[in-house]
């Protein structure tokens, strides 16, 4: 029995056990991944997976069970799981009804049939491309993976809703390692719908690059108080933590979003445009319906620095007392694997920061001073706050307009909130980043403190 | 499930596999959240099915699936063995080694799944109401987790075992405001143990303490910036266990020579009043584990011992490459994820020292509490630390909160200017990924530690 049926008798089973309303989030999907360990294939894998998400409403009690599913067996018991939890749950003050079928209004995801049908063979090529790329520049690949999936998510519930969502996912993570005294290390990332989009030659020499570059990196001496540009893909990440955060209406509801009663109000600089866009063909969630089966939509959440919406799924649009706006998200960017195990949470489908008209090089061209970041160890941001200090694994500094090297394990020191305020100059250089698609961004107010 | 992973194993090995185990693995979770009084998930997960690995050469092969019918399996298993040949990395044969059999449960008195659910849910209210002790808590949250695992695991030295391992955990955090301002403190109780680990604990106190430090922290001021004496609290101390020197002793790191660690068996490391263990068998630690995810029980591993490099943990794969035994570190996130080199609990021993005699003695300096997250550098050493808040230390006295700071530095450079250790020793829990994903349940930790540390923060 397919998962599509295993999930109609489900939802029959929770109505047996009492549920007033009941939806299953179905995922069905298949996994192929190449692994890199020390320049050589390490590991080859294909997976296949199917698993159930059962939510029973019984009145305004809600609760959920998921579950692998081998048989209409394990679906059962996974919705009489839920149908007993419920029971036990304290009704919700607001939240009654799951969503009722809407006619989408965007373009089903993208959907690569190259990867439907890829052998793994293919991938091992790519991987061996990427590998020689780097090892040509005289620098070892320790480990990295790249990643193909396919995925189909199917929503369904007793309002007679029923939706699928056709999906590809390309994921690549590679580390590269500059030999010596001191070595120097690369890291590389890459997620997409579109297997095109990963170029091997080019990942492999630009990690080979990093590399090359970090092993010479130096320890900056004092402080940097200029403008300090950060590449996409530690800039992603930041924002993840600070502005998707701010931006969700669970955060909201919750009273912990610093952006909470800011609607209409300036958050960023004038030149900042974000746009939620599930019909972008390069974000790796793009869906023409979120994985609560509500038609996604585009829009405007920050407008020429002014705060225009928040994002709701269902539960948070009944706290609120506004229509759900398409973003209940189950799905992950990286992988595919076992995602009805992942809690809905409301959060963006795909994040687009309208991008400048420059390039970063005559960003650079135009600094007097500043720092451009490559390479964060770990770059979060307080959400409550926006405060940050993080450690540098690659960064260059420019001085007059051209880049006079590279420091490694200086902190950047400043405020995300504070700093979508200050923007100098967004660049041109747009690229998919988890949930986001966005540019490298100079900022001013930050500073980069020395380790001497 | 023994005799179809027992045949897996045997189509493995005939299709031409040198090394070859099949793990079934059924897990049972059960998650509670109330924030602001309200429930916001009550969920029960269940995740089951089968991975193969098929090791060829020094490469593998791996096929899982959540179908466990005859057939499935007997596919997959062939498909391990076909994706193993695709692979073109040398290595050194795992030597064969005595089959392990047995079945053993997991160790809790009382086993949380024996407890009503009603009993918990009432629990987490509980602890989201006791955090509401002012106007200023903005947030409230509550969460309860609790998971079983169970593996059964055949392989080709002909072991065939069956193990589970369950945890446990409890979380409380509050964000405050005031005047424009937010700030957050959390409060975790966790570990292999059942509900006897949270009987031990008030809750409402616990509830109470984490919205009161929520709201000392909006009076924080910003920390000082550079080089600074440290004393790192047992959650830094930890990290820096953990991310670093735990890390870097992971043996697929040494074996492709990527640690910073390597080849310094036998070399000081560290000030002598410094020992660091890996301890899988720590009881109730919440890493600590039966056996890992290969059939190898789990052992106490010493990384560093009165500041000299020991040695590294290792799987079974690693370990043949250095010829040494695995010392029961080979991890995976489930059946469906890679096996990795992975920590359990690890951890630096007790010194002699109070933290009042640490304090006393400091000028100028911080005193951490708590971490946000951390992250590894096995190629470079370089160690860094998000501490959720600390203390500024005036005149050998603890003056005024600090907000979230940034510690930085060199691992070994840091170590080797650890000058007290303190006298306790308490363990954090944690989710360790090794680089952005496979993600596994650790522990670390350590005394209060005081040394030279970069810091910074905003």
């Amino acid at each position: 029995m397919d998962i599509i049926e295993m999930a109609r008798r489900a939802l029959e089973t929770a109505v047996r056990e009492g549920a007033t309303q009941a939806e299953a989030f179905a995922v069905d999907s298949v996994t192929r991944s190449v692994y890199v360990d020390d320049d050589r294939i390490k590991i080859v894998e294909e997976k296949e997976d199917q698993g159930l998400a059962v939510r029973v409403l019984k009145g305004r009690k809600l609760a959920q069970a998921s579950s692998a599913c081998a048989s209409v067996e394990d679906a059962e018991a996974c919705a009489r799981t839920a149908a007993s939890l419920a029971d036990r749950s304290p009704s919700s003050r607001t939240y009654d009804r799951f969503p009722s079928p809407a006619k989408a209004v965007l373009a089903a995801a993208p959907r690569d049939k190259r990867i439907e049908h890829l052998d793994v063979g293919e991938l091992v090529e790519l991987v061996k491309s990427t590998v020689g790329a780097a090892t040509d520049r005289g620098v070892k690949v320790p480990r990295g993976v790249l990643r193909a999936a396919s995925t189909t998510t199917t929503v369904m519930n007793t309002n007679d809703l029923e939706v699928t969502n056709l999906g590809t996912l390309v994921f690549a993570g590679y580390d590269a390692m500059a030999p010596g005294a001191s070595p120097g290390e690369g890291v590389g990332n890459l997620n997409s719908p579109w297997l095109k989009d990963y170029d091997p030659v080019r990942m492999g020499g630009d990690i080979a690059r990093q590399a090359l570059q970090a092993r010479e990196a130096k320890a900056l001496e004092g402080s940097i108080k200029a403008p300090v540009m950060i590449a996409p893909g530690e800039l992603g990440e930041m924002l993840s933590y600070s502005a998707a955060f701010a931006l969700s209406a669970e955060s909201v509801n919750k009273k912990r979003s610093p952006w909470a009663a800011k609607l209409g109000e300036s958050v960023a600089s004038a030149a900042i445009d974000i746009v939620d866009d599930p019909s972008d063909p390069r974000g790796a969630l793009s869906a023409a319906y979120d994985d609560e089966g509500v038609p996604t939509t585009v829009k405007k959440v920050v407008e020429n620095g002014v705060l225009r919406t928040f994002l709701y799924d269902s539960y948070n649009s009944s706290v609120a007392a506004m229509p759900p706006s398409g973003n209940g998200m189950r799905r992950g960017t990286h992988d595919a694997l076992f995602m009805f195990q992942n809690s809905l949470a409301c959060r963006p489908v795909n994040l687009v920061l309208k991008p400048g008209r420059r390039g970063p090089e005559e960003i650079i061209a135009s600094m007097d001073e500043g720092v451009v970041v490559e390479k964060f160890a770990f770059p979060t941001v307080n959400p409550y706050t926006g405060a940050f200090a993080l450690e540098t694994r690659l960064a260059h500094v420019v001085r007059r307009g051209s880049i006079e090297g590279q420091i490694k394990h200086a902190l950047i020191v400043g405020n995300m909130y504070e700093g979508l305020k200050n923007v100098v100059e967004i660049a041109n250089d747009s690229r998919t980043v988890g949930d986001m698609i966005l540019p490298s961004v100079a900022f001013n107010g930050f500073e980069a403190v020395g380790s001497k | 499930m023994e005799d179809e992973l027992r045949k897996a194993v045997r189509i493995m090995q005939d299709s031409g596999a040198e090394f070859c185990d099949a793990r079934y693995q059924e897990s049972r979770t059960l998650s509670i959240m109330v924030s602001n009084h309200e429930l916001r998930n009550m969920s029960n997960g269940r995740l089951a099915g089968i991975g193969l690995r098929a090791r060829i050469g020094g490469s593998w092969g791996f096929a899982a699936s959540a179908s466990i019918d005859r057939k499935s399996i007997e596919e997959m298993a062939r498909k391990a063995v076909r994706a193993a040949k695709a692979g073109d990395c040398p290595g050194t044969p795992i030597p064969e080694q005595p089959a392990r059999t047995g079945s053993f449960r997991a160790k809790a008195r009382i086993p949380p799944a024996s407890v009503p659910t009603e009993e918990k849910l009432a629990m987490v209210k509980d602890l989201d109401e006791a955090q509401k002790i002012s106007d200023k808590i903005a947030n409230t949250n509550a969460i309860y987790a609790e998971s079983l695992r169970t593996t059964v695991l055949t392989n080709s030295f002909g072991s065939s075992l069956r193990w589970e391992d369950g945890r446990i955990r409890l979380i409380a955090n509050t964000v405050a405001a005031d005047a424009g301002r937010m700030e957050a403190y959390r409060e975790s109780i966790a570990g292999t143990r059942g509900m006897e680990l949270l009987q031990k604990y008030d809750l409402a106190e616990v509830g109470v303490r984490t919205a009161k430090e929520a709201i000392v922290q909006l009076g924080a001021v910003k920390p000082p910036s550079g080089m600074v004496t440290c004393i790192t609290d047992p959650e830094i101390t930890g990290l820096l266990a953990h991310e670093v020197m735990g890390h870097a002793s992971e043996g697929d790191e040494i074996v492709k020579r990527r640690s910073f660690l390597t080849d310094q068996v036998g070399k000081v490391v560290a000030n002598e009043q410094i020992t660091m263990v890996d301890d899988g068998t720590l009881e109730g630690g919440y890493g600590s584990i039966t056996f890992d995810d290969e059939g190898t029980p789990s052992s106490r591993t010493v990384i560093i011992e009165d500041g000299v490099y020991r040695g590294y943990m290792h799987d079974l794969e690693t370990g043949a490459e250095m010829g040494v035994p695995s010392t029961g570190n080979g991890r995976a996130q489930d059946f469906g994820r890679r096996m990795w080199v992975r920590m359990t609990n690890t951890f630096f021993e007790a010194g002699d020292w109070t933290l009042e005699e640490m304090v006393e003695d400091v000028k100028f300096g911080i005193l951490t509490d708590k971490f946000i997250n951390g992250m590894e550098d096995p190629v470079g050493g370089g160690f860094e630390a998000k501490a959720h808040r600390g203390f500024l230390i005036e005149n050998g006295k603890v003056t005024k909160p600090l907000r979230a700071i940034t510690l930085t530095g060199k691992a070994l450079d840091i170590l080797k200017t650890t000058d007290a250790v303190g006298k306790k020793v308490s363990h954090d829990a944690g989710s360790c990924g090794k680089g952005t994903e496979d993600y596994v349940p650790v522990s670390s930790g350590g005394p209060y530690c005081r040394s030279k540390i970069i810091a910074g923060g905003d």
